[in-house]
This record gives C-alpha cells, structure tokens and sequence, in this order.
C-alpha cells in the first residue's frame, strides 16, 4: 500500500520521540481540560438540583450565563445556593466557588487544621485565605484564566506578529511600489481617516470603556475598521489621478523600514511597565485588559521570525511560479508563502503562552490590572504574602505557575526540536 | 562600517521621537486635571475669598505647567469644534464642554449656556442669604456646580429644574437661572449639524505644551510628582543607585558564571552531570522570580523558620559602624535581592551560551582545529569560545529591559528603594508623571542597550558586512 506522507503525522512523530515534551503535553491537557470545566469541578452552585418541584443545571448554566447567551431564572437569581433546602442536589467535586466567603473557616484556616465543616465532603483541600476562600477552587480557577490569558494574548501576538512580519518580508523596502500620488495624498488621508475612525467616536469610545473593557476593545476595533474604510474610499478617489504620468509615477514605500522602525519601538518599552502606564489610566481594570495588553506588546519576536522567514522564502522558484501565474499579491502570501513561514512561529507560539502567562501573574501578584473580584494565580499568592503561616498560599499557586509555565517551555522545545532539525543537537 | 553606525545612530533618533510622543500622549489622557491633583483642591466648595484666592492659585499653577497652551503643535477636529477650547481654564470644565459639543455640535450655543451658567454662578456668589434660607443656597449651589461637569440630558434637565425652583423660593438670580433654562433648552433642541463631520485642521505653532515638554525634557526638567510634590527627577536620583547596582552586578555575575557553565555543558553533553545542569538551567529558567522571591522572603528572613537574611534590602547600622561591619551588613542585606535579580538571567544566557558554543562546535574550522593537532583547551577556549561569544554580546541588550521589569518584582519584595519600587508606588498612588517618566527612561536606556550592541557586534564581528543592507 502507498504510504502518504503528511507533514503533521511527521511532526507529530518526531514531537514524541521527546519523552519531557510528550509529558508536557499530556499534563498541559490535563490542565487546560481542568480550565474548561473549571466551572462544573469548582462551584458553590450545585451541578444538578431539584429546587421547588423544578430540576436546574446550575453550574453548567453558569457558562451560557457568562458568556451572556443567558440569564438566570429569577427564582435563582439572589439565592444563596449552600442554605437553601433541595429536594435532591448534587454538589461540584469541590463544593466552594473560587470569590465565595466561608465565614465558618476564614483567617487562614489550613488545610491540616479542623475546619468548621459538616463533613470531610466539604474539607477545604488545600486550606482557605483570609476571607474564607477555597484555595483549591481559587488554583482551578485560576487555571482557567491563566490558559485564557495564553490564548487570547497569544492570539493577538500571532495576527499583529504574523500581518507585519510576512508584509515587511515580502515587500521589504523596495518591492511595494505605489503610484506618486498615492504616496502623498496618503499623508493628508490619514489624518482625515483617523479623524472619521476615532476623533468623531473618541466618546462612544470612551463611554464604551467605563461600561466594560469587552465593549471597549469592541468599539476600538470598530473605529479601526471605519479608518481602513476611510482610507479605502478616500483612494478611490485617486484613480483618475494616476493616469497622469508625472503623478502615476510608481514609487516605492519603504515598508520594511516602517515596520522595523515601529518593532523597535514596541521593544524598548519593557512590557511590564509599559502595561503598568496604561492599565493606570483606565477607570476599570480587569484581565480582560491585561490579556489585550500582553498581546498587544509581545508580537515583536513573531513579526521578526516571520520577516526573516519570509526574506528567505520570497527568493524560491515558486513564488515566481505564483508571480507569474498573475497571482495577486494577496494569494502569493498568505497562501503560498505564510506556510512555509510558520515553522518558527509554531515555536515562538509555545514560548509566547509561558510568557504571557508569568507576565499576567507577576502584574496580579503585584495587584496591578485585576479587579479584586478576580481570582489569579498571582493574586492568591500575593494573599499569602500577608500571613507567614499560610504555607498553603504561598506553595499551590505558585508550584502552578512554575508547573504550566515549565511546560510550555518544555513543549516550545520539543517542537524546536521537532520542527527545526537544523538546530538539532 | 562608519556608515553603518551613523545610520544606526540617525535611526535612534526617530525612534526615540515616538517613544517621547507616546509618553505625552499617555500624560495627557490620564484622568483628573493635574493642576487640581498638584494644588490638592479637589472639589470646589468654599467661601467667596477663598473661592476667589484659589482660582488665583489655579491660574498661577496652570500658567506655570503651560496648561493655558494647545496640546500640540497641530490639531485636528470637527470644523464645529473651536479651536480655542484649551483657552477654558478647568479641565473638568473642559471636557463637559466638549462632551455637550459632540452632543449637540453647535458651539455657539453650548458657549452662550456656559457663560449663563457663569453668570448664575456668579450673581449667586455674591448673595449673602439669611441663615433660614442658607439650606437651599447651599443646595442651589451644590447643584449649580454639578452643572459644571454633567452632560448627560436627564442629569442636566433635573438640575435646572431644581436651581429655578430654589431661586424661586430664595429671591435670588431667578432672571439668570431662566435665562440659563431657555439657554439650555436652545442648545438641546439644535440638531447635530455637518460640521461635526467635517475634518478641519489647526495649526497652533511652536508656543505648546508638548514642544515647551520636549524642551523642558531635554533640559532635565522632568515635571512634577503629584504625589510627593517633588521633581521626578529628584525622586528618581534618589531611586537610581540601588536599581543600577543590582542590574550592574547580576550582570557581571550571570556572564562571570554562564558563560563558563555553558561552554562545559556544550562540550561534555553526553556526561550525565552536565545532563542534570541542563535540566537544572532549564527549571531555573522558567521559575517565576516573584514565586522565588517570595518564597526567600518568608521562609529564610522570618523568625518563624529560619532567620538567616535581614528581609530589607537596605542598610541597618550606625554610621559609626568599622568598614568591616558595613561590608559584611551590606553584603548580608544584598544577598537575598541579588540572587532573585540574577538566577534568571543566569539561566537565560547560560542557555543561550550553551546553544551557541553548540553551533560553533560543528563548524568546519573547529574540525580543522583539531586536526591540526591542538588540545581540547586550544579549540574549545580560543577557537570556539570567540565564535559563539558573539551572539552573546547581543543578549546584553535584551537581558537590561527585563531587568528593569523584574526589578519591580525584586524591589517590592524586599522594599528595596530603588526604580521598580518608585514605579510600583506610583502606579498605586496614581502618580502619573512619574510613571510616564520611567517608562520614557527605561525604553530610553533600553534603546541605548540595543545601540551599544549593535555598535560592538559590528565592532566585533568583521564578517558582517553593513554597506548592503
């Protein structure tokens, strides 16, 4: 029989011929499958309940009702679910939600101490923190937002990286060639598309942001689209322009110039810092910003990976073969040329999760950018700094740092070694 | 090769005009008005003269920080938009005047409801009112300056309603409070016209705030700390000692051992204790350094568990104490910070060392090397370190900005008084300058790490050749 080869299978082969990788992997599966169903393993609200004559789902409801599709029913809605009598229940595995006060087993009560519970079913684990919270309900929800945070920021990372890495490679400084007109007019247009894009809705804007950093980073995004229309229609406007010779001249745009010259201001603010000046100006901070933010910082290293990529991959015979099929310059990208860029982007992906992960948690162990709502990692580690006995909140949150961000690590190198056999040892 | 560098160096400048772009940037849209916060007059209640001493204050203060010029050179706004609106003194007022622009798009009726609300606040001012009355005056008066800052129309109508209802029962200003009504209800009915869609643009010339900004920042003039009413550049003279002793030493330290340390575990890979460094730099590499930190904290400085470190990391002993004692006090309080600032880094360059020496060691002349009959301390000290020390250089300048960072961490743990300590306590106090002001100076000191890099890997390394690229 005719063996296939496909890339991915052998990928995936050489990734698990690195036995620390491959357990990376299964444990970073493990955790990211505790992140998912953080809501059904740690919940004060029951996950099936027969209330009144009617059976509820709590806990998986709470999901559709965080992400809004529904609302509670009112008979749930102000109901304190540990007092109320049920004609059946079942309990989460860990009967705590991770911001729910236990004032029966508050200041510090450790894990090894008697707590004031009904029975060893409601034995906090892993002890609570000052107000009565369930430390290991705040470590399985702290695992959900710190996967969060890997994934959106590192979603980000890898759009902006991923955008302006291959159009600085592929153009580089000479082979985007516009019209004379084009060139200038652009400088005045700008301007006006700004104006149109976020001068006239700087408001709606700002309104958007006091109410939530969701609908925010929404309506900035809106403006940004508005700006790109803008600046399209306003060149529309100068194509009888460019059939006079002297102004359709072709020019080049230095575009791997710019884009260099905006990598290099981007990494000479320290993330950290630069995320503390703008996470001080916003009326209410959450993750939600810190996430946009550590994703806004860390496309750098990606756009460098991809450019450099791209310088190579620009130069082979089959992007000339899809030059001269009259491709457009679109389709010879980010169909034929991105793919074979993504090797080392793969890599910087892996990295880039740890990373955001460890800057995400320094900045709430600092109490910095989290709502005090919020349960991270960092900011149950920053509450046992408090107390030199609380052993307990020192030691879990952080083992879970250094365990997912280890991980990662591990499994950036297993794909180094897998994807890039030039740097193999 | 010289060409290289003076375009390198042309490049730094452009670069650093956008960082100090963004930095205005950010000062400028920080919330509250800095004139307030500097004064610490928040709130405007208070009797005639001292109403009118304070606004004095104000104006002085506004004057001295230039907030009486445009932003910048240039603006662009909607035509409706005067270009004379930095010329009203408040800049909450500013703003709520702005707000019912964008509402509404007529200035020259948001202007004529401004000035009626100034003149009702000012006849109102002047009244002396007998104690029974002095109730609704207050309230009249509470509810005037709320005008001030409200744009919202349900907000603003209920306010007006109130204020003819207590000028009404006072005696006082009912002419000014109606004529304020009819203003109002004049700029409510207006509709949003084409000039707010209309781009327009001013030019304000070199008199700014941010040129007078730029120039101050050249002179070393680098504002002033709301919270402590200092200059930031004082606070941070004060601050800069302990952040560059720590960066400086964990530096030497983590190349004095790394560089050793990844050369031996590159050319012994196969032994099974340079195996275990590996893994050991691998851990270290990714240990969060406030985890560690806090960890040190606690467990080594605290009489509950073992007492070793003194757990600040500034001195504690009388200036009277010998030289011997104040090494020894110094270095024990050191201990502890350096360690958490260097592992790091340690483990980053350790690695990288590793990888480079790697690389070196299978290149061609390295084969030769050998087979021109040289020792292992010939090939592996002189041939190869050389070639895979250059890569090296390259990390200096990445290894500062987090540095930097991680000083916050490293400072806040042990209430070391350095930079990252200064950036975390304003960040809480919400002291905008100085935080503005150290991000400007770490990206600038970053930048020149790229720079210094740069210059020496060219310096360094003559294979590289600059005039094509």
């Amino acid at each position: 029989m005719e063996q296939q080869f496909s890339y991915r299978k052998y990928v995936w082969q050489q990734f698990k011929k690195n036995r620390p990788a491959l357990f990376a992997f299964r444990f970073i599966s493990v955790m990211a499958t505790i992140a998912l169903f953080a809501n059904i393993i740690a919940n004060e609200k029951p996950l099936y309940c027969s209330y009144k004559g009617e059976t509820y789902f709590p806990a998986v409801r709470e999901y559709a009702v965080d992400l809004g599709i529904v609302q509670w029913p009112a008979e749930l809605l102000n109901l304190s679910w540990k007092s109320e009598e049920y004609e059946s229940v079942i309990w989460a595995p860990v009967p705590y939600g991770a911001t729910e006060f236990d004032f029966m087993n508050d200041k510090y009560r450790s894990p090894f101490d008697d707590q004031d519970v009904a029975s060893a079913r409601w034995h906090h684990w892993l002890g609570t923190d000052e107000q009565g919270r369930d430390v290991l309900s705040g470590v399985i929800h702290g695992t959900q937002t710190a996967f969060l945070v890997g994934i959106v920021s590192v979603t980000i990372t890898l759009i902006i990286g991923i955008l302006l890495g291959s159009l600085a490679g592929f153009y580089g400084d000479f082979d985007l060639k516009i019209s004379r007109v084009r060139f200038w007019m652009n400088i005045v247009f700008i301007p006006i598309a700004f104006f149109y894009g976020f001068q006239v809705r700087a408001y709606t804007i700002s309104d958007s942001f006091a109410e939530s950093a969701y609908f925010g980073f929404g309506q900035i995004f809106l403006s940004f689209f508005i700006f790109l229309l803008a600046l399209t229609l306003l060149n529309f406007l100068l194509w009888p322009f460019k059939k006079i010779p002297f102004l359709g001249k072709k020019v080049a745009l230095p575009l791997d110039l710019i884009i260099n010259r905006i990598i290099e201001v981007v990494v000479s603010v320290p993330g950290l810092i630069l995320i503390m000046a703008v996470v001080a100006i916003i009326a209410k901070p959450s993750i939600f910003v810190v996430m946009i933010l550590i994703g806004l910082m860390g496309w750098t290293g990606i756009a460098r990976l991809v450019r450099a990529e791209m310088l190579r991959v620009r130069k082979m015979e089959f992007i000339d073969a899809a030059k001269s099929f009259g491709f457009s310059d679109f389709r010879t990208i980010f169909i034929h040329a991105l793919p074979n860029c993504m090797t080392p982007v793969f890599i910087a992906a892996a990295f880039g999760i740890a990373g955001a992960i460890l800057t995400e948690s320094t900045l709430s162990f600092l109490g910095i950018g989290v709502a005090p709502e919020d349960v991270t990692w960092g900011s149950l580690l920053n509450a046992g700094r408090s107390n030199q006995h609380a052993h307990w909140l020192i030691l879990t949150p952080g083992i879970a740092i250094f365990l997912v961000v280890t991980f990662f690590n591990l499994i950036g190198e297993g794909l180094t070694d897998a994807l890039d056999p030039r740097q193999k040892k | 090769m010289f060409k290289y560098l003076l375009k390198r160096i042309l490049f730094f400048i452009p670069t650093i005009w956008i960082i100090s772009l963004l930095t205005f940037v950010l000062s400028v849209s920080s919330p509250g008005d800095p004139v307030e916060l500097l004064l610490n007059t928040a709130g405007e209640n208070g009797q005639n003269a001292d109403k009118q001493a304070k606004q004095v204050e104000y104006d002085e203060m506004r004057e001295k920080l230039h907030l009486n010029l445009p932003v910048f050179y240039c603006s662009i706004s909607s035509l409706s938009e005067p270009d004379t609106l930095y010329k009203i003194p408040k800049k909450l007022h500013r703003e709520n005047l702005s707000r019912l622009l964008d509402l509404y798009g007529d200035w020259n009726l948001v202007s004529d409801y401004y000035y009626a609300l100034h003149s009702l606040d000012n006849e109102i001012n002047l009244f002396i009112v007998s104690d029974s009355l002095k109730n609704q005056l207050i309230e009249l008066k509470q509810n005037i300056t709320d005008l001030y800052f409200k744009h919202d129309d349900a907000v603003v109508q209920d306010r007006i309603l109130k204020i003819k209802e207590f000028t009404t029962v006072i005696h006082v200003a009912e002419k000014e409070a109606s004529q304020l009504a009819s203003k109002y209800e004049a700029l409510h009915m207006s509709e949003v016209t084409w000039k707010s869609y209309y781009p327009s643009l001013h030019w304000y010339g070199m008199n700014n705030q941010y040129h007078i900004w730029l120039t101050n920042l050249l002179k070393g003039d680098l504002g002033i700390s709301y919270y402590k009413k200092q200059p930031v550049l004082e606070l941070i003279g004060d601050r800069i000692v302990p952040t560059v002793l720590y960066s400086f030493l964990s530096i030497f330290i983590a190349f004095i051992v790394s560089v050793p340390l990844g050369l031996n575990s590159a050319v012994n890979r196969f032994s099974t204790k340079e195996k275990i460094t590996t893994v050991v730099l691998f851990v270290l590499y990714s240990l969060p350094s406030f985890w560690i930190g806090t960890l040190l904290v606690n467990y080594l400085t605290n009489p509950l568990y073992l007492d070793w470190f003194p757990s600040k990391g500034i001195k504690d002993f009388e200036d009277s104490a010998s030289l011997l004692e104040k090494f020894v006090n110094y270095s024990q309080h050191m201990v502890l910070p350096l360690f958490c600032y260097t592992y790091s880094s340690f483990a980053f360059i350790s690695r990288q060392m590793r990888g480079s020496m790697l690389q070196t060691l299978g290149q061609d002349y390295i084969r030769t090397a050998w087979a021109k009959g040289l020792g292992p301390k010939q090939v592996y000290w002189k041939h190869a370190l050389r070639n895979s020390l250059l890569p090296i250089i390259t990390l200096m300048a990445s290894v500062f900005p987090s540095l930097i960072a991680g000083s916050i961490v490293i400072e806040f743990l042990f209430t070391l008084p350095g930079m990252g300590l200064l950036a975390y306590e304003s960040e809480v106090s919400k002291d905008y300058p100085v935080i503005y002001i150290i991000m400007l100076f770490s990206a600038v000191l970053t930048l020149f790490g790229y720079l210094v890099s740069d210059i020496l890997y060219a310096l360094v390394d003559p294979r590289i050749s600059y005039s094509k690229k």
